[in-house]
This record gives C-alpha cells, sequence and structure tokens, in this order.
C-alpha cells in the first residue's frame, strides 16, 4: 500500500461519511447501513496495511483534516440516529401493545 | 394512503414518525368505530327483543278465553272446605254440610311374639287384595241374655260400650229394653243396638198331653198374654185342648191369629208335630204361660205332660240378645261389671254381620306370594309393599305379651275401596293354614283380621241434596267446582264472577303493549330534548315491527260469535300518543253485559257444536274459522270376546297366571306382553268381568305404561276384554301360562282391533290417532286438534276456532323471536357483520405485527452500525493521536 493509497481510502472515507449524513438526514436507514458496510471495510484494509506507511508533511496534514471532518460527519450521523431508534423502540412498544389489544378483545 | 413527507430536517423525524404511525392507525379506527356502530345496533335489537319477549311473557296468561272466564270461589267456613271453580261453575251461593269424611280401610292381623319368625310350614301360597264395597253391618252379635234378667233386671254398671256405661236397672229385664238403653247413648258411643227376635223353646211343644180338668180344674194357655186356648172344670182328656185343637186356633181365620199377630208374635211348626215356636219379632221378652186352678190334682197334661201328669201350671220366658252396630263402622269395646249378663263378651271386636263383599273392577288388584322365603311379618309386609297394589303394610307393636301386628291400610279412601283378603295354594294344595288364619278377611266370610278402620266416602249436601264421594276432594258435586272438604260441618259456598281477575288480566294486557311501544319508539324515534336519535332510527325491521304490533290491534277478531270483536267495544283505545287506554267505566259494563265474551277477545277459543266432540288445542298455524266436521270413521277399542257365554259359575284354579298382550305395537314388542295372575274362586260372571279387569289392570307393566282394559258380560252372556285405548294401537290378546286355561273361558275368541278416527274438518284432510282429529300441516286447519268420544260416522256439525288478540300477538313474538323471525335474522346479521369486521381487524392486526418486526430488525441493525461506528471512529481518532505525536 503507497502513501497515495492510503489518502485515497481516508479520501474515500471521508466522502462515504458525507454520504451517510445525507442518507441520515434523508431517514434513508437501509442506504446508511449500507455506507458504513463499506466504511468498516475500509478501516479493516487501513488496520490491516496502515501501519507500514508514514506519510509526511502535507500528506499527514490532508490525513487530519480527513480524519477530522468523518469524526465530524460521525457525530452529526449519530445525532440523527439516536432519535430515531429512541423514536423506533417506542414505535415497537406501540405496535406491540396494539397487538395485545387486539389479543385481548378480539379488535376494536 | 396518506403521503410522508420529508423535510429533510433533522427536527422532523419525530413528526414523520407520528405521521406514519396515524396513517398506520387509521384502518384500526375505523374497525373500531364501525364495530362500534353494529355493537350499538345489536344492543338496541337486544333491548328490542328483550321488550318483545317482555311482552310475550306477559300475554302468557291471556291466551286462553278460559283463562278470563274464572269464578272464585269463596267458603264462609275454611276450616270445613275450600273450593276451585271453573269457567263451567255457575254463579251463586251453595250451602254445604259436610257430614263425614272420607277414609281408607285398615286391617290389623293379631298380635304376634315376633316380627321376624316365619309364621307357617312355608308352603307356597298366594295373597290376592280386591277392592270393593262391604256391606251389612259391623258390629258385635250378642247371644240371649243372661241370668236372671227377665225377673231381676240388669243391675246398673254391668255395661259400659266405648266407655259409655249403659244406664240400666231393674226394668232392664229384656233384649228390647236394654237396646232401648243402649240407643240412648248412640251419640257417644257411636253403637246402635237392636234386639234379636225371642222364641220360645224350639221342643215346647214336643209332648204336649190332652188336657183334662177335674171338677174344680180350669186351663188357659197363654203366649204373650194372648190365650190360645182354654177349658173349663169337668172336661175328659180331648175333648177340650189337645195339640190338634191348638193348631186349629193358629188356623187362618182366627181371632187367636189376630191377637197374636196385634202383639207382634210370630209362629212356625205345629203343636201336633211337636215343633210349634212363637217368636216376638221386637225383641221384648215372650212369655208362655199355662194359668191352672182348682185342687192339686185338678188338671191333667199340657205343657210336657205327654203321660197325663197333674199340671200345676208353668210359666216360661224366651229371652233374646242383642245385636251392636257401630255407626261408623269401627270396633266395639264392650266393659262393665257384668257384660255377660247382657250376652255380651268384654273387650274390642267387631265383624261384618251377614255382610257381602262386590268387588268394583275400577280398582286394580293385586296378589303377592309367600313361601319359605318370606313367611314372617316383616317379609310379608315388605312383600305387599314392594308389589306395589294398593295397600300399605306396617308393623306396629302395643307392647304387650305378643305385641307385633301386621296392618294394611288400603291406599284408596272410599266405601268401594275395601278389602277382601283372600289366601289360595297351588294346584290342590290349601294355602298354608298359619296365614290362612292371620290374614284370611272377607266381609262375607272369614274376618280373621280386625278391621280398625272402615272404608268411607265423604258425605255431604249441598242445597240439601246428598252427595258421595270416595275422597274429600268433590268434583262435579257442584258444576265446575272441585271442593276440598277438611272436616265435617257446615259452610256456603259463594261462586262469583272473578270480575278482580279479569279486569287485571286486561290492564296487564295494556300496560304490556304500553311497554313495548315505549322501548320501540325510544329506539326508532328522535330524542328532541337530548338531540340523539334512537338507535334503530329508520331500522326497517323495527318499524316493521312496530306496525305489525299496531295493525293487529287496531284490526276486528273474525270468527267470533260473542258481543265483541274488538278492543274499542270493551273500552280499550289509543290515545293520542300511540298508548293503549282503558276506559274503566265502558270495561265494567261490558264485564256486567257479557262476561262470558271478553276471554274470547284475548285468548284463543275452540267451540264444536256436537256435545261429543271436544276442542283440544290449536298450534299459532291454525287459521281462525267455522269448520263442517264429517266423520267417515268413529275410533274404537281392540277387544277380545268369548266363543261362548260365560257358565254360571267359574272356578280359577290356585296359581292361574295369563300372558296378557296389551296395546302392542307392529313389530311387536314385549314390554307390552306381562304375566297377570288372578284371584283363585268361583265368580258368577259378573264378578268374573270384574276379577279378569282389576287383575290385569292390577299388573304394574301395564299401569305404569298407562294400559288398562275394561271387562265386561255382553247381551249374549260372552265376556268382552277390550282395551281402555282407542285406535290402531288398541288391541288385547291372551294365553294361558298356567291354572285355569284362558281357552276354558274364551274358546273360540274373536279378536278384533281397534280403528282411528277418520273423517275431514272444513274439507281439509285430517289425521286420525285413536279418537283424536288433527288437522294437517299446510291446510287451514293445521295444528287443530279435537277429540271425537262418541256418535255416529256422518256430519257431526262444526268446530269454530277464533284467535284474540293476545293470543295473537303471542304468536307474533313468537315468530319474531324465532330461530327465522326477524328480529333473529336481523341480529345474526348484525353479528355476521361485526364477526367480519374482526376478521378484518385481525388481518391488519397481523400486518401490524409485520411493521413491528421490520421496525425491530432495522433497530438492531442500526444498533449493529453504531457499534462499528464506535469502532471506526476509535480508530481514526487513535490515527488522529498517532498524527499528532509524530508531528
Amino acid at each position: 500500500m503507497t502513501n497515495h493509497d492510503v489518502l485515497c481510502v481516508y479520501a474515500a472515507m471521508g466522502d462515504l461519511t458525507t454520504q451517510m449524513v445525507a442518507a441520515a438526514n434523508a431517514s434513508d436507514w437501509e442506504h446508511l447501513q449500507d455506507l458504513e458496510q463499506r466504511m468498516t471495510a475500509h478501516v479493516a484494509v487501513l488496520k490491516a496495511s496502515e501501519g507500514m506507511v508514514r506519510l509526511e508533511g502535507e500528506q499527514r496534514a490532508r490525513k487530519a483534516t480527513l480524519i477530522k471532518q468523518m469524526l465530524d460527519n460521525d457525530r452529526k450521523v449519530r445525532d440523527l440516529i439516536t432519535p430515531w431508534m429512541a423514536q423506533l423502540s417506542r414505535l415497537i412498544n406501540s405496535t406491540g401493545t396494539e397487538r395485545r389489544l387486539v389479543n385481548a378483545y378480539g379488535g376494536v | 394512503m396518506a403521503t410522508i413527507s420529508t423535510s429533510g430536517s433533522i427536527l422532523d423525524v419525530n413528526s414523520i414518525v407520528s405521521q406514519l404511525m396515524a396513517v398506520e392507525q387509521q384502518p384500526l379506527t375505523k374497525y373500531a368505530q364501525k364495530t362500534a356502530s353494529y355493537q350499538a345496533s345489536l344492543s338496541a335489537y337486544g333491548s328490542l327483543s328483550g321488550a318483545v319477549g317482555v311482552f310475550q311473557a306477559s300475554l302468557g296468561g291471556l291466551t286462553k278465553a278460559t283463562d278470563f272466564n274464572t269464578l272464585s270461589a269463596t267458603p264462609s267456613n275454611a276450616d270445613v272446605l275450600s273450593a276451585s271453580a271453573t269457567s263451567k261453575a255457575v254463579a251463586g251461593n251453595y250451602k254445604v254440610n259436610v257430614s263425614q269424611l272420607a277414609q281408607a280401610q285398615t286391617l290389623t292381623t293379631p298380635g304376634i311374639t315376633s316380627s321376624k319368625s316365619a309364621i307357617g310350614l312355608g308352603g307356597k301360597t298366594t295373597i290376592s287384595f280386591q277392592f270393593g264395597s262391604a256391606s251389612g253391618g259391623f258390629g258385635l252379635a250378642g247371644e240371649t241374655l243372661k241370668g236372671p234378667i227377665a225377673s231381676t233386671g240388669l243391675s246398673n254398671g254391668s255395661l259400659t260400650i266405648n266407655g259409655t256405661a249403659i244406664a240400666t236397672d231393674s226394668t232392664t229385664t229384656s233384649a228390647r229394653a236394654l237396646a232401648e238403653a243402649i240407643n240412648a247413648k248412640s251419640t257417644t258411643t257411636g253403637v246402635t243396638a237392636s234386639a234379636t227376635p225371642a222364641s220360645s223353646d224350639a221342643a215346647l211343644f214336643a209332648g204336649f198331653g190332652d188336657v183334662e180338668t177335674g171338677v174344680d180344674g180350669t186351663y188357659a194357655l197363654k203366649v204373650g198374654g194372648v190365650q190360645i186356648g182354654a177349658q173349663g172344670a169337668g172336661v175328659a182328656a180331648g175333648d177340650g185342648i189337645t195339640a190338634a185343637s191348638i193348631d186349629e186356633a193358629l188356623t187362618s181365620p182366627s181371632t187367636v191369629l189376630t191377637a197374636l199377630a196385634d202383639a207382634g208374635i210370630t209362629f212356625t211348626g205345629t203343636a201336633a208335630g211337636g215343633d210349634l215356636q212363637f217368636t216376638r219379632t221386637d225383641g221384648a221378652n215372650l212369655d208362655i204361660d199355662e194359668v191352672v186352678t182348682g185342687s192339686a190334682a185338678g188338671v191333667t197334661g199340657g205343657l210336657g205332660s205327654s203321660g197325663g201328669e197333674v199340671n200345676a201350671g208353668s210359666s216360661k220366658t224366651a229371652l233374646s240378645g242383642i245385636s251392636l252396630k257401630s255407626t261408623d263402622a269401627s270396633p266395639i269395646t264392650i266393659a262393665g261389671s257384668n257384660p255377660a249378663g247382657a250376652g255380651l263378651a268384654a273387650g274390642t271386636g267387631g265383624t261384618y254381620l251377614g255382610g257381602t263383599f262386590t268387588q268394583d273392577a275400577n280398582i286394580a288388584s293385586g296378589i303377592v306370594t309367600i313361601d319359605a322365603t318370606n313367611n314372617s311379618l316383616e317379609g310379608i309386609r315388605d312383600a305387599v309393599n314392594k308389589a306395589g297394589l294398593g295397600v300399605t303394610a306396617t308393623i306396629v307393636s302395643d307392647g304387650s305379651s305378643n305385641p307385633y301386628h301386621l296392618v294394611f291400610t288400603s291406599n284408596a279412601t272410599g266405601a268401594n275401596a275395601s278389602m277382601k283378603i283372600g289366601l289360595s295354594g297351588t294346584d290342590t294344595d290349601p294355602p298354608d293354614s298359619a296365614l290362612a288364619d292371620l290374614l284370611a278377611y272377607d266381609p262375607s266370610g272369614a274376618q280373621k283380621m280386625t278391621q280398625t278402620s272402615a272404608a268411607q266416602d265423604t258425605r255431604l249436601t249441598v242445597n240439601g241434596i246428598a252427595v258421595t264421594s270416595k275422597s274429600n276432594n268433590v268434583g262435579e258435586a257442584i258444576q265446575g267446582v272441585t271442593l276440598t272438604v277438611t272436616q265435617t260441618g257446615a259452610s256456603t259456598l259463594a261462586i262469583s264472577k272473578n270480575t278482580s281477575q279479569v279486569k287485571s288480566n286486561v290492564e296487564s294486557f295494556v300496560k304490556a303493549y304500553n311497554d313495548l311501544n315505549g322501548t320501540l319508539k325510544k329506539l326508532t324515534g328522535y330524542d328532541a330534548e337530548n338531540k340523539t336519535a334512537g338507535a334503530l332510527q329508520g331500522d326497517a325491521t323495527a318499524t316493521s315491527i312496530q306496525s305489525q304490533v299496531r295493525r293487529m290491534l287496531t284490526s276486528n277478531i273474525s270468527g267470533l260469535s260473542g258481543a265483541y270483536s274488538n278492543l274499542g267495544q270493551v273500552g280499550i283505545s289509543f290515545s293520542k300518543d300511540g298508548t293503549l287506554t282503558l276506559d274503566s267505566t265502558k270495561f265494567q259494563k261490558a264485564i256486567d253485559t257479557n262476561f262470558g265474551d271478553i276471554g274470547a277477545l284475548f285468548g284463543a277459543v275452540g267451540n264444536t257444536s256436537d256435545n261429543l266432540v271436544s276442542f283440544t288445542s290449536s298450534t299459532s298455524a291454525t287459521k281462525p274459522g267455522t269448520y263442517e266436521l264429517s266423520i267417515t270413521q268413529m275410533a274404537s277399542q281392540g277387544a277380545l270376546t268369548s266363543g261362548d257365554p260365560v257358565a254360571p259359575s267359574t272356578t280359577i284354579a290356585a296359581d292361574t297366571t295369563w300372558a296378557v298382550t296389551l296395546n302392542d305395537t307392529t313389530p311387536s314388542n314385549s314390554k307390552n306382553t306381562a304375566t297377570v295372575t288372578l284371584p283363585a274362586g268361583t265368580y258368577t260372571p259378573a264378578e268374573l268381568a270384574k276379577v279378569v279387569q282389576s287383575s290385569i289392570n292390577g299388573t304394574s307393566a301395564f299401569s305404569s305404561a298407562g294400559s288398562s282394559v275394561t271387562a265386561s258380560i255382553d247381551t249374549d252372556g260372552k265376556l268382552v276384554v277390550s282395551s281402555a285405548k282407542y285406535g290402531s294401537l288398541s288391541n288385547i290378546a291372551l294365553s294361558s301360562t298356567s291354572g285355569t286355561s284362558t281357552d276354558s273361558l274364551f274358546g273360540g275368541a274373536t279378536a278384533v282391533a281397534g280403528m282411528d278416527v277418520a273423517g275431514t274438518l272444513g274439507g281439509h284432510p285430517v289425521i286420525g290417532s285413536g279418537q283424536t282429529l288433527t288437522g294437517l300441516a299446510g291446510t287451514d286447519v293445521e295444528g287443530l286438534k279435537i277429540d271425537v268420544t262418541g256418535g255416529a260416522v256422518g256430519s257431526r256439525g262444526t268446530v269454530s276456532f277464533s284467535q284474540g288478540y293476545a293470543y295473537q300477538l303471542n304468536n307474533l313474538a313468537t315468530t319474531m323471536l324465532g330461530k327465522t323471525g326477524q328480529i333473529t335474522s336481523r341480529t345474526d346479521g348484525i353479528n355476521k357483520s361485526i364477526k367480519d369486521v374482526e376478521k378484518q381487524s385481525a388481518a391488519f392486526s397481523d400486518k401490524l405485527t409485520g411493521i413491528e418486526a421490520r421496525y425491530r430488525k432495522q433497530y438492531s441493525a442500526l444498533d449493529v452500525m453504531l457499534a462499528n461506528m464506535q469502532t471506526t471512529s476509535s480508530y481514526l481518532t487513535q490515527q488522529l493521536s498517532a498524527l499528532a505525536a509524530n508531528s
């Protein structure tokens, strides 16, 4: 893996996180998961090979910027996911209750 | 389905979700609304059906015209009697005087040491119980008065009867005087006495010698003060009084005979024959005196002087005895210081004196068999009770040395339920003598048991007319009235129109309609005050019910012959608000003028013009109208007639049993055949018929199946046994099992099966069963039932049938509430709709479950994603730190 390769991966990842923010905004949760899986795949590649690559100067700054951008996007995505998950949790309980009512009263 | 709008804003998530859920839950709300609306209709129909049901129930007691025509029966003395009257009774006041209450006969055996030890030798003995009337006085036959009564009289205190002292003294010198003294106390003793005739010694005139008188002798023979013959002095033997001259004096016509007749004296025999006997029927003493005057040897001959011995005169007194009769046929107790002087023995007892027994064929007889297994008092008791033959057996102990008595009590009251208990053995063997000595009871023969209570009828008078009844329930002594008498005494009975009952019936009819109307109004109308519509407003079924009921009440009743044919005529009309009101004045006038016609306005009435045809019942399908009745075949009973006339005397051998088949079906059912045991004895044809009838009817297999027979001797002297039932299922057959054979009585018998009544009603076909005709389904007379109990084939007048308001409304309500009725089919429809909504709701609920699963999956996927993002973010943070450290 060359220095260029590494930066390319980071750049790709940065792009992914931006797309994730968009997906989360659009409540496109399936797409979000898809994007995130791709992120995880990139991370795995980085974890395996990045240690042998040493970046200098501009390349280092570029990497730091990308990482900061990604962490920022990460927070944005989380901020969108968390309330949705809370809502989901409520909906799950709510439909459960509905069903239990139906079962108990035979359809109201 | 509403669309979900997305604005892209983070803050819109909540709104998106709530919109989503509102859409998703929309169908559920719709279902709930739909269901609630159905439920409301259903509950409205529930109240409607309830109201119709209550309406119907309140009509229940008004659907029979006779319910309106009841009369009340009020006794002035409720201790003496109570009464109930049907519509057949005639209003008025009746004077009732009850002099005797019905009771059952009770017979008691002499005391026995043990109730468990065997009586007799255990030979098979049949005990037969027959029921009927015992005649002849029940009481005690005394002997000739004893001792020097004729001269000294019977001293006071000599005799008490049933605890009452009989006043006797020195003047009580004859049976006649004693009888008078006893009769003076009849009201307290319950006993009457009669003196038996006093007769001279049968041998008194045997050896009557020709009377010879000397120069100074005279002789006179007086019987009861009547001079039979006399001769003066100096008559040679043979020239004066001789046996022949006495007979001649007693030959009609003669002054002597007249004088004797005047004195109540009769005679039998002749002096010449030596058997001349005088009898004084009134029971007074009969004196026979020879009056002799002159010197000691002046007269020879006369009574007991065939050898011409000197006759110094003689005086003989013939005494008689008395016979006691208990007025209520209960045992008589004799005591006192000298009952023997009165010709009676101290103690308690009584029998039928010269009684006869006449069997009542309408009371079933019965038989029990006693042998070595049950020949104790307890064994007999149990056998009799188990046989269920109309007698209850008990054992009572009186604490004496022979304490145990077996007591038989007839289950039926009435003078016709006296028992005759006969014992017979098997074939040629006689019954066990010990059992016969204990139990035999025949008012005309051996009375080994003691009657402690006689079978007797209720006796009363109604307006002075004597009435007897077998039980204390006296039906038809007054037409349409059943009296229940509880004690002797007098009471008047007021039979009056039960106007208050009719009034309350009509009032409840009006109220029932108004209640129903109120419910219908509430359900179908609009409540202006609360601005709410009734749950069934505009509902076709509900309004149809309303109009049907109203139409029925405003139409006339057809087929009525009485004074009224619509409600207005008795003061019932609709007021402006649609409720029924009762005009009391008009109604009272209707009651006063045509009481009997009011019932027909409300209930169903069937009338027949032929009094041997009776209306039984109808159904809701029967159409009102008047129908001509034509009979083509009368119902008849199955019968068996003996081939030859019955012999003047028939002997039924011991152990005679027959197999009787009664009212058998096709194919034959063994349940219709039973073994009948006949009591051994010798019978006249009439008695034989009674024995056969009551024996068959006493067989429990038949009595429990409600089958019975009548037996009679027809005009040809033949024995006819017929089933009491009418119709094609009426038949009888007999065959021998043991003892006297059926062939010996019925040889060459002809059996005839019964026939069902047949005909037409108003030209419509009807089906006959026994004496009952029923209209066929689908015709105007459907379900109309009439009984043709007599008469001939041909035209039999008319049967008319009308349905009053209550009857019609009751039918209408039944129809509405019935399985295919308006209300039921409507509620069935609603229930089906509710079921459908339920199904849809359930399906949707399943869908909701799917949505939930999706959410759940999404949640866990996001959860996993969050964890990955955490890992990614940790790695990136770590890389960022490394960059900073190396810079």
